[in-house]
């Protein structure tokens, strides 16, 4: 009837315990997810309206500075599809890669006096980016709809690139919130991180306007992957697979690189933060 | 079923002193490791990554020991009261137990659910309704939800919140606060229970009712793991004790002789402070300054007395200008500045004594007090006057900071818990029946 729990010096022992506490745990992990989404908007006049309307601004300024001013090409889609499109997972993923990135930091004082698999912390900001995500998908799907350019194929791709994007700022989080609990450095170079990632992601520009060699490399980027995806649902024509294909094993390669190296670290933060 | 509820072998933690090393060298020291590391690991008959890291950090001066070699074992239901003084591992101890940092050698084994109260009120968002604080503190606690909502109406009485639990935690009281934070933990039914006694930092009332449950827990046959500093909690609740000293087991056994072990090895030296103009209230003149005081008879090497032991202090006092018809003083006050008592060089046992003249020169000046102070923490001041024929006006008044008296004598004597106030009364108490009794109906 009692389970016996063993804590160890050794960090082959300690794996097995921590597969078994995140069992365990999976009830904080919700908690979290709930924490995070009832604090967001509490004290906030329009509250989860935010969520609709960040996309909505953020695509109507690009739509009309890249559309109005620059004349950017959009592989024949309306500027406003062309970038709600992109942003809907773009901004989902920014904001999760910097708010997991600060999540050991946010939550030190957790950490310091509590034991739990610290993992939850940056699982469950991933996983509450998936709500803003949904609102703003639905948003994408009503105006790909009311401007008549809805595919089956969007609803069909989505969780595949969702997985992509998950795992992308999952295991880019995990190792950035273990690197900043030790370096703070980290969160000054985060925003700088998530610009320059935005600049060499397709989002303001279509992936066809790259050089070639520099669409070779485009695998690296898994959120490449994604926006180009979702553009090429909306136009209706065949997605490019080798592209997804790609981007979702560098996402596998990225979640466990960083899910390793956040491992290696966990034991850690406590005495660190 | 195994009796045992805890094993701990070998335990040791090591420490970097001044916490993580500057992030600069850190940061290029990490790196230049790593390198090293790739290269070794290459060559045959090197020592591997972690080798060298073992070895640099074994033979590195920065790192000590806050733990080692700590073995014992607790059985189902005890209630063990861990010791010690300030750096000697308790909650080094304790944070291991719970999980919080990972021991540097050793392992632990134990049986069941820990729950540990390092404080109360962990995850609390100020943002959140008590509601939501409930479920969310109890998650973070351990508890299940099913659990929590099992609970909830028992946990919101106890807090005594009810017209407030659908409002944001950042309008209650500090007092609604704790209660509710406290109504949370106290609801936890966990098989081991650790407990550190900075839970106990709030009013008189809410520190008994923290003891309160603690006293209930053991009473359940639960297992209790407290850290304490105070002699008279640890008797009152464990039956065993294990005594730390610089992170090693220094006693371990039945609670009274681990204390006496404690107690008496508490050795009485001399505890100085240094006091600076700082110290000296600014209304006073410059005819005369305290450099230093010290605590002739103090235990350790803090301003620290044991119950009922007298006090013996020395002030090194510097004069400037020739001062008359010099009267020297001190008083000890509450922390909330409510004076106790006051003392005078020119009455010693409620009788009248020549005043001082002193030239200019570095002084000496002794004095003794008979201590019926209770356990806790006072202020101390000193001050001089000249008295002249028109009154007295101060020439010092100085702040010379806390005094800390135990809450066990030189003997290992505790006083009672249920003895309140500020100082130790003295009474004697008879009773006699009365030779006219009321008639009874039989």
């Amino acid at each position: 009837m009692n389970t016996i729990t063993r804590i160890s010096a050794d960090r082959h022992e300690r794996f097995r315990q921590f597969l078994a506490d995140l069992w365990d745990y999976r009830e904080l992990f919700w908690t979290f997810v709930e924490r995070d989404i009832k604090v967001r908007y509490k004290q906030t006049a329009l509250g989860v309206i935010w969520v609709i309307l960040q996309p909505l601004f953020m695509a109507g300024a690009f739509a009309g500075i890249f559309g109005g001013i620059a004349r950017m090409p959009t592989d024949g889609l309306p500027y406003a599809i062309f970038y709600l499109g992109a942003l809907v997972s773009w901004n989902t993923f920014a904001t999760a890669l910097s708010s997991s990135a600060m999540s050991m930091e946010n939550n030190a004082h957790l950490i310091s006096k509590i034991y739990f698999p610290r993992l939850v912390v940056p699982g469950a900001v991933v996983c509450t980016s998936f709500v803003d995500f949904a609102i703003g998908w639905t948003l994408l799907n009503a105006a790909a709809l009311w401007m008549g350019y809805w595919h089956w194929q969007l609803v069909a791709v989505t969780p595949l690139l969702l997985a992509i994007q998950a795992m992308t700022v999952l295991g880019f989080g995990l190792a950035l919130g273990a690197l900043n609990a030790q370096y703070r450095d980290v969160k000054h170079g985060v925003t700088f991180l998530v610009q320059v990632w935005m600049l060499a992601t397709p989002v303001i520009y279509p992936a066809s306007r790259l050089p070639a060699w520099a669409q070779d490399w485009l695998f690296l980027n898994p959120m490449a992957g994604v926006v180009t995806g979702y553009r090429a649902a909306l136009q209706g024509v065949a997605l490019p697979w080798e592209l997804i294909g790609s981007c979702a094993l560098m996402a596998v390669v990225y979640l466990a690189v960083g899910a390793w190296f956040f491992r290696k670290r966990e034991a850690k933060l406590a005495d660190i933060l | 079923m195994s009796d045992i509820a805890i094993q701990i072998f070998g335990l040791g933690k090591r420490y970097r002193y001044g916490g993580a090393a500057p992030l600069s060298t850190n940061l290029r020291a990490d790196i230049s490791d790593w390198a090293k590391g790739l290269f070794r690991r290459n060559s045959k008959g090197h020592p591997t990554l972690q080798q060298v890291h073992e070895h640099h950090l074994s033979a590195s001066p920065e790192y000590f020991w806050a733990l080692k070699d700590v073995s014992f074992e607790v059985n189902q239901g005890e209630v063990i009261g861990i010791i010690g003084r300030n750096g000697a591992g308790k909650s080094t101890l304790l944070k291991i137990l719970s999980r919080i940092t990972p021991p540097t050698t050793g392992h632990i084994e134990y049986h069941g659910r820990i729950a540990s109260l390092l404080e109360v009120g962990t995850g609390f968002h100020r943002e959140l309704t008590g509601r939501e604080n409930i479920f969310l503190n109890g998650s973070i606690l351990g508890m299940k939800r099913a659990e929590i909502a099992r609970k909830f109406d028992e946990i919101v009485a106890f807090a005594e919140v009810e017209k407030f639990i659908d409002t944001p935690v950042k309008f209650y009281s500090s007092g609604m606060y704790v209660r509710l934070a406290f109504a949370v933990a106290a609801h936890l039914e966990p098989e081991i229970l650790l407990v550190d006694e900075v839970l106990a930092v709030g009013d008189i009332e809410f520190q008994r009712k923290c003891i309160g449950k603690m006293e209930d827990v053991a009473r359940e046959g639960r297992t209790v793991l407290v850290v304490s500093h105070s002699m008279s909690t640890v008797k009152a609740l464990c039956s065993k004790a294990v005594l730390l000293e610089s992170g090693r087991i220094k006693a371990s056994g039945a609670v009274d002789g681990v204390v006496a072990g404690y107690v008496s090895a508490s050795k009485v030296g001399a505890a100085k402070t240094v006091l600076t103009d700082a110290d000296h209230d600014s209304g006073t003149t410059n005819q005369v300054r305290v450099r230093s005081l010290q605590l002739l008879n103090a235990p350790g090497n803090s301003f620290t007395v044991h119950w009922q032991q007298p006090i013996s202090m020395v002030a090194d006092v510097e004069v400037f200008e020739p001062l008359r018809d010099l009267v020297f003083g001190a008083s000890i006050k509450t922390i909330y500045d409510t004076d106790i008592l006051t003392i005078h060089s020119d009455i010693v046992d409620s009788k009248p004594q020549s005043s001082w003249t002193l030239e200019p020169g570095r002084y000496e000046i002794a004095f003794k007090l008979r201590n019926d102070l209770r356990p806790g923490s006072y202020r101390l001041r000193l001050g001089a006057a000249c008295l002249q024929h028109l009154g007295r006006s101060n020439v010092l008044n100085v702040n010379a900071g806390t005094l800390q008296v135990l809450d066990f004598s030189e003997q290992g004597l505790t006083p009672r818990p249920s003895c309140t106030g500020l100082v130790n009364g003295y009474s004697t108490w008879s009773y006699e029946r009365c030779p006219h009794q009321p008639k009874q109906t039989s």
